[in-house]
Parts: structure tokens; sequence; C-alpha cells
């Protein structure tokens, strides 16, 4: 059995590991110390009524969701972690899952006011609208802490309207998301007012039977029913058809305020099938009761329902009672969609967020790498193979663990694996996997094995942080251009699979440069063998993927734009790929590189995919405005100047050689460079090159 | 296993019968060329993208993609000179022939690459053959109305036509004629049958007739009738540019008969309006115009907007899908009736016409009306032709090398585990 590289091994797994728990200790930052009392806390929710209340459906940007994936990514995108903990008087601190706060935003907005769900990134944002920071300058901030300054952040963000991105100040930007994400929360927490405050019915109010009840408040549903039999509104209606414009009715205005609401959760699912289209927030139900809409036969008994539940809500003795009102509340909407034949894929949805199987995936590579770590303390022994088995077939695990998640995204959405920029990470990392598992097979020497586990743990972590950052919803409708399978599961997949093997070869002359910094050359040349046929290998399996999904991006962009190419960015992109590839292997062929120089080569080629991968999308030109994406400039470029300081230390390797050749004269022999192939060998030649 | 091992049969040697012509392929078919080419296209492909960002995407076709030479003002860190895309092209097209494809070495083994050239020889012809000769334009087609006339969208054209004449439109100009990189230059434009010549000086890329007094015209240099053009800061959305220039008619002594300012727009204090209508003047005993306009032709059928539905996704303005049914009339008479949608394009009689465009939301009593590009493309189905090739030329390739590795790998034991 050859030797395997102990300590870079150890150095290596240990840097991944410390890599990965600072990063994601960023994340998980502490929270900010003001406990809350007793008083202060909503009363538990029942699970029940949590179980349920997730399971109802809403529709949201033409897509049908359930209420857990809406309020998961609310909370993700305010607070930047996808669940609330609150810190409680004695030290305890409580958890509250997201459709929890949910309900607690949206029927007890006062408690929710309290809890700090409000990210800050650097407190000098808050300074600037004339707040008093915390000590910390990363921070949680509550509603009611932020409530004071609300006037300034929306005259910030009307102001930065304005200004056109690229010249707005990171400063800038954190104003205008917390402003963006006060508004949505102030949506939140105001859609059911008109449930908890009723109406009040104007002194003068003329007609019956509301007449009796002036100067009174009354529950908004009962002024709405009266208001539309009253003969104001009646004959506001007849001159409103015949094109007169007489003024409006009294309570014309508030019931008209209530009405253009449009912010309010569309949760009420269609009445019947044949109009799937029909979802309505409340106003909805306002706007058909008086219009004779779909929804107007029950409108007046669903508005009742919420002017009960706001009633109790505010009742911390029927508590209870409250929430058997919401479960059975939960339950009709439930019952409702499914018989409206759209609820087919709200449960799967939720269920899909709820098995975050993105995550288990990562946290299995994580451990799979440390144990393959421990593996090569003793690669030979019994226990260094059963731990190697183990990650082998973790490995298999944990890939099979993201196709299930792809899947169940292609099941629930309907579309090809890849509709978005968030979905190139998994199928992208799930490709890369399973070459780099596929080479392993061949080699059995823990190489690939490593780079699979490593891809796989990157991946998962790379698509956690782009989720997190984006906080929106992963799976949002298509843009008509993005609506056909066939395009989307030829092009799109080639094209990424082509991005995941130039990515991976890269990845392995990365490995090689570094073995060869740590100068195992004379101990071990099957490995670098073994690296070289890999690399080429895959880069040769990239060309044909880069190509084939180029030219066939050119065909669509035929069908659908009616040229098959335009040098738009994202096409130029994918071509400088293609372009690279040629250009390795031809200079190859032409004797401008060897060994080394390949791999040098290779590993610089990560650069263009990360820019046909990520830049292009960032420079906001073209027509493949659907994969626009903002603000991972700085990332972007600490990634090329990695690959390229990687790539300098290649060449340095290749200085020193040269230099101890010519120190150690022409009388000795040369040292034995690894596997210098004639120029024009295939490098594809298996051990036919033996020393 | 004697006969593959790799040192005695590289893949691509040159074959032994010493012509002249084998000399000239070896050195205009060689690899360094081939390298030379890829690099000099990443390097046009990337500052043609980045540019793209501040010129947009015109400009940056312009200067790097369709030019043989890279205008000075597109250089390199503004010093190092850069060939044009399409030359670079040409040279990689001569080289592919010539290395790739005549001077190859044939065998089981090479069969695959030759396709995967002769693949790459179909794209760049496709993509000259619709340099060249692909027609492109928009059709906009209201509700219940046909039409038969593309217009360009992007270059303005002058169009000088007599209206007494036999055929009305004389002549064409494009836009890249007269096109100056200073408003000082002059460019002169004459036909035979023309008893004048056209002078055009003071163009600008996007600009508005103004008078001589707005004070936004800091050199009023050239003026007729106390008009001048009041030059705008070019839009990098070059078909938002409005294009404006001085046009003189000269005799055949070059005296100017005639003078003009043509633009697009007409500044009037603060209100600017739209305005192509022609200029005419007299030369000799006939009488002739010339607008500056956006060129336009007729296609040799009819196309009839039936209906046009645009479905939004619920509670948004996104669309999810928007569609033209149309009756195509051709020119033998014959109505078809098609369905065009995103993706789903018209193909009949060599003409493609795709939906590009539409507005439903226009004021009451306006009908709505879709946008198709239509286009005329003899490569249009070029390259899947080739994709086709490519893919199987490099699967050969890629196959036959994977299983011989395979095999060996089996075969042979490897020196780890010896």
């Amino acid at each position: 059995m050859k030797k395997a590289p102990v300590i870079p091994g150890i150095l290596l797994a240990l840097a991944v590991v410390g890599i990965v728990l600072y990063l994601s200790s960023k994340t998980r930052l502490k929270e900010a110390v003001t406990p809350l009392t007793a008083s202060q806390v909503a009363p538990v929710w029942k699970k029940e009524v949590i179980g349920t209340m997730e399971r109802v459906a809403k529709t949201d940007d033409g897509r049908t969701k359930s209420l857990y994936t809406f309020a998961h990514y609310e909370l993700l995108r305010n607070r930047a972690l996808a669940s609330v903990r609150l810190p409680l008087e004695g030290g305890t601190t409580r958890t509250l899952t997201p459709v929890e706060w949910f309900l607690d935003v949206i029927f007890r907005p006062e408690t929710a006011s309290r809890y700090a769900i409000f990210n800050v990134e650097d407190s000098d944002a808050l300074l600037q609208v004339g707040l008093n920071p915390h000590d910390k300058k990363r921070d949680k901030y509550s509603y009611a802490e932020l409530a004071p300054a609300r006037e300034q952040l929306y005259a910030a963000r009307t102001r930065l309207a304005e200004v056109p991105a690229e010249k707005q100040s990171r400063l800038d930007q954190q104003i205008n998301n917390l402003a963006t994400n006060l508004i949505r929360y102030e949506d939140l927490v105001h859609f059911l007012d008109f449930a908890r405050q009723g109406i009040v019915i104007p002194e003068n109010y003329p007609d019956e039977p509301l007449k009796s009840k002036a100067g009174k408040t009354i529950p908004f549903s009962e002024a709405l029913a009266a208001f539309k039999e009253s003969a104001a509104f009646k004959s506001f209606i007849v001159s409103a058809k015949a094109g007169q414009q007489l003024p409006p009715p009294p309570l014309f205005e508030k019931i008209d305020s209530v009405l253009k609401d449009t912010s309010g959760i569309t949760w009420y699912p269609p009445p019947s099938t044949d109009k799937p289209d029909a979802w309505v927030p409340p106003a909805g139900l306002i706007r058909d009761f008086l219009t004779d809409g779909p929804h107007a036969a029950t409108s007046i008994a669903r508005l009742q329902t919420l002017e009960n539940l706001a009633a109790l809500s505010s009742d911390p003795v029927k508590n209870d009672e409250f929430q058997a009102a919401v479960l059975t509340f939960g339950q009709g909407l439930i019952r409702d969609a499914e018989s409206s034949g759209s609820y087919k894929k709200v449960a799967l949805d939720r269920g899909y967020l709820k098995a975050d199987l993105f995550s288990w995936a990562k946290w299995g590579f994580l451990l799979l790498f440390l144990l393959l770590a421990l593996s090569w303390l003793a690669p030979s022994s019994g226990w260094g193979r059963v731990l190697t088995k183990l990650s082998t077939i973790g490995g298999f695990v944990g890939f099979a663990t993201i196709l299930t998640g792809i899947l169940w995204r292609v099941f629930i959405t309907g579309w090809g694996p890849i509709t978005n920029i968030y979905e190139t990470i998994p199928f992208i990392t799930l490709m890369a996997g399973i070459f780099a598992l596929f080479m392993e097979l061949i080699f059995r020497n823990r190489i690939s094995l490593i780079v699979a586990i490593t891809c796989g743990a990157a991946g998962m972590f790379l698509a956690g942080r782009y989720e997190a950052g984006d906080a929106a919803d992963t799976m949002p409708s298509l843009v008509a251009v993005l609506r056909s399978n066939y395009w989307l599961w030829t092009h799109v997949t080639t094209i990424n699979i082509g991005y995941a093997t130039v990515l991976l070869a890269a990845i392995f002359s990365i490995i090689y440069i570094f073995c060869r910094l740590f100068d195992i050359t004379r101990q071990n040349k099957p490995l670098f063998r073994m690296l070289t046929q890999s690399s080429y290998g895959i880069l040769c399996f990239g060309l044909v993927f880069s190509l084939v999904g180029t030219v066939l991006g050119g065909i669509w962009g035929n069908e659908s734009w009616g040229r098959f190419w335009g040098w738009d960015p994202k096409e130029n992109g994918a071509m400088v790929i293609v372009l690279w590839c040629l250009a390795v292997l031809h200079m190859r062929l032409a004797g401008w590189i060897k060994e080394l120089g390949l791999h040098l080569c290779t590993a610089f080629g990560a650069n263009f995919c990360l820019f046909s991968w990520w830049h292009v999308n960032l420079l906001n030109v073209g027509l493949h405005s659907y994969g626009f994406t903002q603000g991972l400039d700085q990332k972007l470029y600490m990634a090329y100047a990695l690959v390229c300081l990687v790539v300098l230390l290649g060449a340095v390797i290749k200085f020193l050689e040269v230099e101890a050749n010519k120190a150690e004269g022409s009388s000795k022999p040369a040292p034995p460079l690894p596997v210098k192939a004639p120029v024009d060998a295939p490098l594809l030649s298996g051990g036919a090159n033996p020393a | 296993m004697s006969a593959e091992t790799p040192t005695l049969s590289p893949p691509e040697t040159p074959r032994h019968r010493a012509g002249l012509t084998d000399r000239i392929l070896s050195i205009v078919g060689s690899y360094h060329i081939a390298v030379v080419v890829f690099l000099l296209m990443i390097v046009l492909t990337l500052v043609g993208t980045f540019s793209q960002k501040t010129i947009g995407l015109y400009e940056s076709l312009r200067i790097y993609f369709v030019s043989w030479m890279v205008p000075r003002e597109g250089w390199l860190f503004g010093f190092i000179p850069l060939p044009g895309m399409a030359l670079v092209l040409a040279v990689m097209f001569v080289n592919l022939l010539a290395g790739g494809v005549l001077r190859i070495k044939k065998n089981w083994r090479t069969i695959g690459n030759v396709i995967a050239h002769l693949s790459m020889l179909g794209l760049i012809a496709a993509g000259a053959a619709s340099l060249w000769y692909k027609q492109e334009g928009h059709m906009r087609i209201f509700e219940g109305e046909s039409n038969n006339r593309v217009s360009a969208f992007q270059d303005w054209v002058l169009e000088v036509q007599e209206p007494a004449g036999a055929e009305k439109t004389v002549a064409v100009i494009r836009e890249t004629a007269f096109r100056t990189d200073s408003p000082a230059e002059t460019t002169t434009f004459h036909r035979k049958e023309w008893p004048f010549e056209l002078k055009v000086s003071g163009y600008q890329r996007n600009a508005t007739i103004t008078t001589t007094g707005d004070p936004a015209v800091l050199t009023a240099s050239d003026q007729v009738d106390g008009y001048t053009l009041r030059p705008l800061e070019p839009n990098a959305q070059h078909e938002a540019n409005m294009a404006g220039l001085f046009l003189d008619v000269l005799d055949s002594t070059g005296k100017s008969i005639a003078r003009t300012v043509l633009a697009q727009a007409i500044r009037q204090g603060e209100i600017v309006t739209r305005s192509d209508a022609p200029f005419s003047f007299k030369a000799g005993e006939r009488n002739f115009t010339v607008a500056l306009t956006r060129e336009s032709w007729e296609v040799p059928f009819s196309i009839h907007l039936d209906d046009f539905i645009a479905t939004y996704y619920p509670g948004t303005r996104k669309a999810k899908e928007y569609e033209s049914n149309v009756t195509m009339t051709n020119a033998a008479g014959k109505d078809t009736k098609f369905r065009i949608w995103m993706n789903n394009p018209l193909r009949d009689s060599g003409f493609v016409a795709y939906q590009t465009s539409f507005d439903d939301q226009s004021p009451p009593g306006q009908e709505k009306y879709s946008v198709l590009t239509v286009v005329k493309n003899p490569s249009d189905q070029w390259p899947f032709y080739s994709l086709i090739m490519a893919t199987i030329g490099l699967c050969i390739t890629f196959l036959t090398k994977l299983s011989r590795f395979i095999r060996r790998t089996v075969a042979t034991p490897t020196p780890a585990a010896a």
C-alpha cells in the first residue's frame, strides 16, 4: 500500500473545518440581551394550531405556497435567520418557529413588536436615522426600537430610490433594506386592523339600518353589509355605470381604504375549480362582496371569522378559545383550498422547507470530511479502511440527499432542475460530486473522495449562504421566456454540468499544485499521474458539455429572441469557458505547456467559470435579465484573487525547479520530475507509461 | 499494446508528404495559431462584455465583435491594439480548415475530432452568413389589423426618394456610411443616376434640432435658418439614440443648392416633438426628397393579428405568457393561421417571426398591439446542424479515449498497488 500524504491531509482538513466553523459562526450571532418579562411574551401556541396554520396555502408572485414558506422567508429577510429566539427573564430562552412568529405578528402585534427580529449589519445605519444603536456593531432590533425612526427611514428610502444601485454605499443599502423590511412588517401588522378596530358610523349617516348606530363603533362586516344595501351606494353605482360622477356615499372612503389594502395575506382560495387564479386577501373579499365577484357569497362570513379571531386574541383569559378558533379557521382554509383543486403541492412545499435536506447534507459532508481526515492518520490500518468505506458510502448518501432535494423542487415547481441562480448551486454541487465519486471508483485512492466531500460541503454551504443573503422564495414563478421545460432540461442542465466539470478539473489541478508545493513529488508519482489524468479527463468532459450547452443556448436564443448569437454577457461567459478549454488542450498539443503548465491553466480556468456563473449576472446588462443579481462583487473578486494566488504559487514551483537544476549543475542528473509525458502523448493513457 | 504506446503515436502528426502545399498547410494550420486565436477571442470577448456596461451592446458590437480591427477607442488599456472579432474568426476558419480538417491525420481515433472541427467551421460560416445576409426588423401589428412592412430598430438611414419617379425610392444610405467620429468630418454620397451630390456634416449620434439661441448649444458652429443641433449624451441603448446631421445638396460643380438640418427630435423651448418629415429639394428639373428615418421594407406576405392574449401571474403584472394569434397571407394569397408565442416562432417561406413585445395597457379607444421580430436568415438552422455534428464528434473522441483509458487501468496493475 502506498503512503498517503498524511500531514497535508490533516492540514487541509483542519483548514477547511476552521473556515466552515468561522463562517457558520458569523451567521449565528449572540442575541441582544434585553430579556422579556413573562407579561411581554405571548402565550405558547399549541402544536396542532401551528401544524395546521403552517399548512394553510397562500399565493405569492403567482405561486401557491404554504404559509410556512411565506413566514420562513419573511423572517429570514428581516432577521437573517428563520427563527426567533426570545431571551426570557431568568436566563432562559424561547424559540419561535416562523409561523409562531407570524401568528404573533398578525394577532398580537403589541407583543410581537418587542421581538428583536430586524437584523442591522452596521449600527451606523441607525445613527444616520437618529436612533441610539446597541453597543454591538451588528445586532438585532425590535420593531418597537425602530418605530421612532420610521419616518426618517422611509424618507431615506424615497431618496435612495433615485440613486442607482451601484452608487449606493453599503450603509445606504442597509438603510434601504431596513426600510423595506419595516414596510413589509407593517403590512403584516396592519392588514387585520379593520377586524380589530371596526368602523365608526358618522353622526349624520342617512340610511337605515346604520342610522340608528350613528356615532357608534360597529364591526366592519356589519357596516359593509349595510353599506351595500344603502340607497346612497346603489344610486352611486347606477350613476357610475351611466358615466356620471356623484359624490361618494358616506362610509365609502373608510371602506375604500381597507379595500385598497392589497398587502394582506392571499389565503382565501378560489371558491370554485373553474377560477383557479381567484385567490384573494381580506381586501379581495370586500371588493368581491361589493362587486358581486367570485367570493361575494362567503365574504361576510369570512370577515366575521376574522373579527371573532381579533376579539378573542386581545383577551388573554380566552387563550384556549382563541387557539381553538385559529385552528378551526386554518382547517377551514385548507379544506376550501383542497376542494378548489389548488392545494395540490402546498403540503409538499412545506415539507421541502421543513426537511431542509441541503442543510442536512452540509453537516453530513462536514462529518464525513472529519472521518476521512481521521482515516488518513492510518490509511492502511483496519480502522482506516473502515473509515474510508464509511465515508465513501456517506458520500453517496450525501449526494443522493442533494439529488432528492433537487427532484423534490422539480416536483413542486414542475420545471427543470435549474430556473434561477440559487438552483444552480445544488445542481453544480451534485454534478461535481458525482464526477468526483466516479473518479474515486476508478482510482480508489481517497483523493477524489475527499474532493467529492469537500465539494458537497462547500456547495451546500454556499447554497445556504446565498439563500439567507437573498432571503426570497427560491422557487419564484418564471418569466415567459423560461417557461419551456424542453430548454430548461437541455440547455440549462448541460451548461451547468459544463461549469461543474470545469470547476472540478480546476480543483484537481489546485490539489496537484499544493502537492507539488509540499514536495511529495519524489515519493508518490502515481498520485501525480492520477491527478493529471483526472484533471485532464474532466477538462475534456467539461469542454464537451460547455460547448454543447453553449451552442444549445444559441439555438434557444434563435427560437426565442430571433438570433443565434448576440454577444450577450451570459452567452459570452459560456463561450469564454469553451475557448479556455480549447486553448488549454491546444496549448498542450502545441507544446506550450507540459504537466505543471496544464495544471496551472486548468486551475486558472476556475476564474472563467466563476465569471460565467456569477460575474455576468452582476453586470446588469443583456437579455438574461431574469438571472441578474447583485452585491457579490467583493466576494467574487476575492475568489478570483485566490485562484490567481494558487496559480502564482504553481509558477513559483516551476521557477524554483529551474533554479535548483542550475545550482546542481549539469554533472548531476536532473531531479526526477513527475510523469513528464512527451508533448503530444495522450494523457489519458492509464498506467501505460511506467518509468 | 505496443501499437498504441502513446510515445510512439502522437495523435496528430503531419503526414510525411513534403510538398509545398503541405508545408503551407502546416504553417497556416499550426497549433500555435490556434492557441493565439483562442486567447485573442477570450480577450476580445471579456473586454467586449465589460464594455457593454458602459457603452451598451450596439457600440460593443461595432467596436469589438463585428470589426476587422478594433478602433482606437477600444484598445486594451488604451494603448494595446486589438484585432476585431471578425478578423480573428476569419483566421480561425482558415487555421481550422488547414490544421483541423485537411492536415490532421485521419484514422478511427481522430475521426471524432475531424467531425467536431468541421462543425465549428459550420458555426463560423453561419455567423458570417447571418452577419452579411441576415435581415431583421420589427413589425408592429394592432389587433384586428394587418401589416406587411418591417422596420429596422437600430440604424438610421437617409432615404432619398423621387416622388414623381417610376421607382419611388432612389437610394437608402445607412448610418454606418455617414457616421463620423467627429462632427467636423464630412462624407459625400453620389449615385450615377443622381443629378446632385449629398454632403453630410456635423453628424451626432444623439441630438435634437434646436434654435441657435438655445443656451445648451455652446458652439453653434453650423446652422440653417437659425436652427442647429443640440448634441445629447449618447444612450447605451442604441435604439434610443436619435441621430442628427446637416445635409448639403451639391450640384455638379460642388456648389450648395440646398441645405437643411435633419434629426428625429425637434426642440422648441421645453417641448420636444418627433418628426421624420422629409426635406424636399429641386435638382435640375426633378424633385427629390430626403429623410432621416428608420429603414423599412416590405415582406412578401402580410400578417393579420386576429387576437393577442397576455396572461399574468395572479396578483402581479408579471407576464406568464403572451401570444399572437395571426393569419398569414402569403404572396400567392393563401391564408394560414398561426399561434406565435415565446420560444415558438412562426417559420414560413424563409422568414421567421418571433413574439417580441406587446402593449395591452393602451388607453381606452386605442387597440392593443403586438410586436413581432421578423427575420430572414439563410443560416437559420446551420447552428443546429453544427451542434449535432459537434456532439457526435466530441462524443466519439471522448468515449474512445475514455474506454481506452478504463481498459488500460483495469488491465494494467497500477504502479500504486505494485
